[in-house]
């Protein structure tokens, strides 16, 4: 057992290793700064972060490079939890279930394994987002790469990277609702890496069941 | 300074009013390109180069007298050779002045992002402020004849500016003044209009050209540099010169429906979590405070 | 500009008088005009014939008044011409031996009996009181006074009359007259060098020379914005002849007369239509002058650095020494 594993409370788990913790956060940073420096770019009213994170100019420069840092995060969480996030039956039920999610009823819900549907909604959609949104930032930032007979390349990237970008950030909102606001004890997932058996109990329940087979075998 | 931005029509990437718009009297300035008596010698390519103080660049032969494939960075204004053949065998050799055509609906303004990078003055100049420019290129998509060009090394985008340091003084663009052969005519649009209409009457009624016309695309809102073509129904004849040009759809899109359903997607967005936050608060209050699932 | 054409109008070094008019001038102003010029050092011009352009009145060639006085077109006051402003030469010879207008409708200049001098709407291109009665030739500048049809037989090496012969280099024979197909006294040279050659050696092709708006002669190939319009010389030839050869635009091609070789990328255009003469097909090619032997292109090794007159003949105009340069033979092939 590792020294980070003993300061885990004896009625803690860990969820998230420490690659999984430091990847989230390499992601979640790079995202915000595109976020920022996009949103500026995106409306002339919110110009002015660009100025504010070092000048509109350095912010255009930066962004494809944190694009690029933002895809290859995005891709190592492919390479951790893909395999994790397949679609299974429950996953049918647990969306035909919403409405009792949304009222937080969540004993109303089927039991979801080391992820829920939405959760793995968010992940492909993270992933998949990524793919366009690097595919038609490409284009914008090469620009002048496209010739002029394949001009409709560039059209369409400016529509897909917008569009792509704005339902990336509509997942952010509900991902940061979720992890700080709406389900407690989420947070300390990726910081410290644990969380209670209580959350684990609530929210995954198929997941603490393999826990449970898991600490009863090696008992 | 004050007096100066009331000059100025639009802004690219401007949040609220601007501060011009449509508080001068001031006539549209035109350039009036004849192609049916240019003759290709490059008077007006030396005199932009030279009154800009461009520095020279490579060049190499490419099968034509055309002196490079496209404008650059650092060269504006481009004549362009077309060997035509028509289709009663005779041989035309096209030559059509290319650079920017200061559209009346500018599609690189749409398209920019940065605050003040490119502004169209009232008297309809377009013109780029490379002190704001942030060399993104959003400007190469929204123009219909990929006219900006990149710097690499400064990292902004350049083009015609329709000699505005001179027409702010009085005095005509520079290529209009070394034409040799009267080719380029400078005034109002409503008279340079008036004489390319008059030009090709007479091309259509003395000189056999049964399709001369004038090129002002409405698509952009008419530009501030029309053509006498002798066949005005084939543009593309003339280097490219496209039939229909308009601001790219997918950039009107961009700028506007999905500006609208995109800003209020986010604000509502945020609202409406809000909201469910007050609503239903948290799924638990404490960690220790959740009551047992069934079955436990 | 102004201050070039001051020069070349001319100023009195020295306090000068003319004689017959009384008239003075003092020094360091411009001259009226050649006239005054003097070959004792009080005077100094750039050129005699410009003498008058640019006077104490001003800028004579920048006037822009459009008057016509005689309704003919004649715009004394538009501008300048040499010499002396004069606007048709020898246009003593429009009025009769008594300097009466040949056609009263159609008055340039004529003789003043009043005045005793020649007048007009234009100055006149003579002496100017000289006395009709004096039967002054109006062709001032032939010693005989009159123009010349039949000139005396020292005057022209081929004449009376222009003829047509072909170039000493050409595909067919005179059509006008096989058997002279060439001029007789065409100058040669008799080096070694000197060699002509006909279609039975191969040099099928007709071959020209010539100029770009984006050069001048020999010395823009040193300045960098020529060269960036024209940055190489190249070889016009036609479509048709490009496709016997198999070759493409920008691929190199060699030119040769019996004379010399010339290497440089072929423009293929549509421009250039082979010729039929006389029955056959005949092509034409032509390249340009202004590169050569040392330029920012050349220098960078980027061109062959020829001159494109070591392939024309050294052939040249019996009368005005011209030579052939514009029209002679060649063969071409891919290089």
């Amino acid at each position: 057992m590792s020294h980070q594993d003993q300061l885990i409370p004896h009625d803690h788990v860990l969820r998230y290793e420490f690659n999984e913790r430091l990847n989230h956060w390499v992601a979640a940073g790079s995202f915000i700064y595109l976020m920022l420096t996009g949103l500026a770019f995106w409306s002339p009213w919110l110009f002015w972060l660009a100025s504010a994170l070092g000048g509109a100019e350095l912010s255009r420069m930066l962004h494809p490079w944190v694009g690029l840092v933002f895809f290859v995060a995005v891709c190592y969480m492919y390479a951790l939890w893909s395999s994790q996030m397949k679609h299974e039956p429950v996953d049918t039920q647990w969306w035909k279930s919403l409405h009792y999610y949304i009222r937080n009823e969540d004993d109303k819900m089927p039991p979801a394994g080391r992820y829920n549907a939405g959760q793995k909604l968010l992940f492909w959609s993270f992933f998949l987002g990524g793919i366009v949104l690097l595919a038609s930032g490409l284009v914008l930032w090469f620009t002048e790469s496209i010739p002029w007979a394949w001009r409709w390349v560039r059209y369409l990237s400016v529509v897909a990277h917008a569009g792509t970008a704005l339902l990336m950030i509509g997942n952010l909102m509900i991902h940061v609702y979720m992890g700080v606001f709406a389900e407690r004890g989420a947070f300390g997932s990726v910081i410290r890496g644990d969380v209670s058996l209580a959350f684990a109990k609530r929210y995954h329940p198929g997941w603490y069941q393999e826990i449970v087979r898991k600490s009863e075998r090696t008992k | 300074m004050s007096q100066a931005t009331l000059r100025i029509q639009k802004i690219s990437g401007h949040a609220g009013t601007v501060p011009g718009e449509d508080t001068q009297r001031e006539f549209t300035v035109c350039k009036l390109v004849d192609t049916t008596t240019c003759i290709g010698c490059k008077a007006c390519e030396v005199a932009c180069v030279e009154w800009n103080d461009m520095p020279f660049s490579q060049t190499s032969f490419d099968n034509t007298y055309q002196t490079m494939p496209d404008t650059r960075w650092n060269y504006w204004n481009l004549i362009l050779f077309n060997e035509h053949e028509r289709e009663d065998g005779s041989l035309q050799w096209l030559m059509r002045k290319h650079q920017c055509m200061h559209c009346a609906e500018p599609g690189c303004l749409e398209a920019c992002p940065a605050d003040g990078a490119i502004v169209q003055y009232t008297n309809g100049i377009v013109d780029f402020q490379q002190d704001h420019c942030i060399g993104c290129g959003y400007c190469v998509t929204g123009c219909p004849f990929n006219i900006p060009k990149f710097n690499s090394v400064t990292k902004r985008m350049y083009k015609c500016s329709l000699c505005t340091d001179r027409v702010s003084q009085g005095l005509e663009p520079a290529c209009i003044k070394s034409c040799p052969t009267g080719c380029l005519h400078f005034g109002t649009k409503d008279d340079m209009k008036f004489l390319a209409e008059k030009r090709a009457k007479q091309l259509r009624d003395h000189y056999g050209f049964d399709n001369a016309g004038v090129y002002d695309p409405p698509g952009v809102g008419g530009t501030g540099v029309i053509y006498v073509l002798h066949d005005a129904t084939k543009p593309e004849l003339y280097g490219g010169l496209p039939s229909n040009p308009t601001i790219p759809l997918a950039v009107k899109f961009w700028k506007h429906p999905l500006k609208w359903l995109g800003n209020l997607a986010l604000i509502g967005g945020l609202v409406g979590l809000f909201a469910h936050y007050l609503k239903f608060g948290p799924k638990s209050r404490e960690e220790s405070d959740m009551p047992p699932r069934e079955g436990d | 500009m102004a201050e070039v054409l001051k020069e070349i109008n001319g100023k009195a070094l020295a306090d000068l008088e003319d004689p017959a008019t009384k008239q003075q001038i003092k020094a360091g102003q411009q001259v009226p005009g050649f006239a005054w010029l003097k070959d004792d050092g009080t005077t100094l011009c750039g050129n005699w014939i410009y003498s008058g352009v640019f006077t104490e009145a001003g800028n004579l060639s920048a006037r822009r008044d459009p008057t016509d006085p005689s309704g003919m077109g004649v715009h004394p006051a538009w501008g300048w011409s040499w010499p002396a402003n004069r606007r048709v030469l020898y246009n003593r010879a429009s009025c009769d031996l008594d300097g009466k207008p040949w056609d009263p409708s159609r008055k340039q200049v004529w003789w003043s009996e009043a005045t005793q001098k020649w007048v007009g709407n234009d100055v006149p291109d003579f002496k100017a009181d000289s006395k009709p009665k004096d039967h002054m030739g109006p062709f001032i500048m032939n010693p005989e006074g009159v123009g010349r049809i039949f000139g005396p037989l020292a005057a022209f090496a081929d004449g009376p009359f222009p003829e047509f012969y072909e170039p000493t280099e050409s595909p067919i024979d005179n059509p006008l007259h096989p058997q002279q197909t060439h001029n007789p006294v065409v100058k040669r040279f008799k080096t070694p060098d000197d060699k002509y050659g006909t279609p039975k050696d191969g040099y099928t092709v007709v071959c020209t020379t010539y100029r770009m708006t984006e050069h001048y002669h020999y010395w823009t190939k040193n300045n960098p914005m020529n060269v960036q319009l024209v940055p190489e010389p190249f070889i016009e030839i036609p479509a048709e002849l490009a496709n016997d050869l198999g070759v493409r635009g920008g691929e190199k091609i060699k030119v040769s007369s019996i004379r010399g070789e010339y290497i440089a990328k072929a423009m293929v255009t549509k421009r250039i239509k082979p010729m039929m003469i006389d029955g056959k097909k005949v092509y034409q090619i032509g390249f340009q002058i202004h590169q050569g032997f040392r330029g920012i292109a050349e220098d960078e090794g980027k061109d062959a650095r020829t001159l494109a007159n070591t392939l024309t003949p050294t052939v040249y105009d019996p009368n005005a020494f011209t030579p052939e340069f514009k029209g002679f033979l060649v063969k071409v092939e891919r290089a």
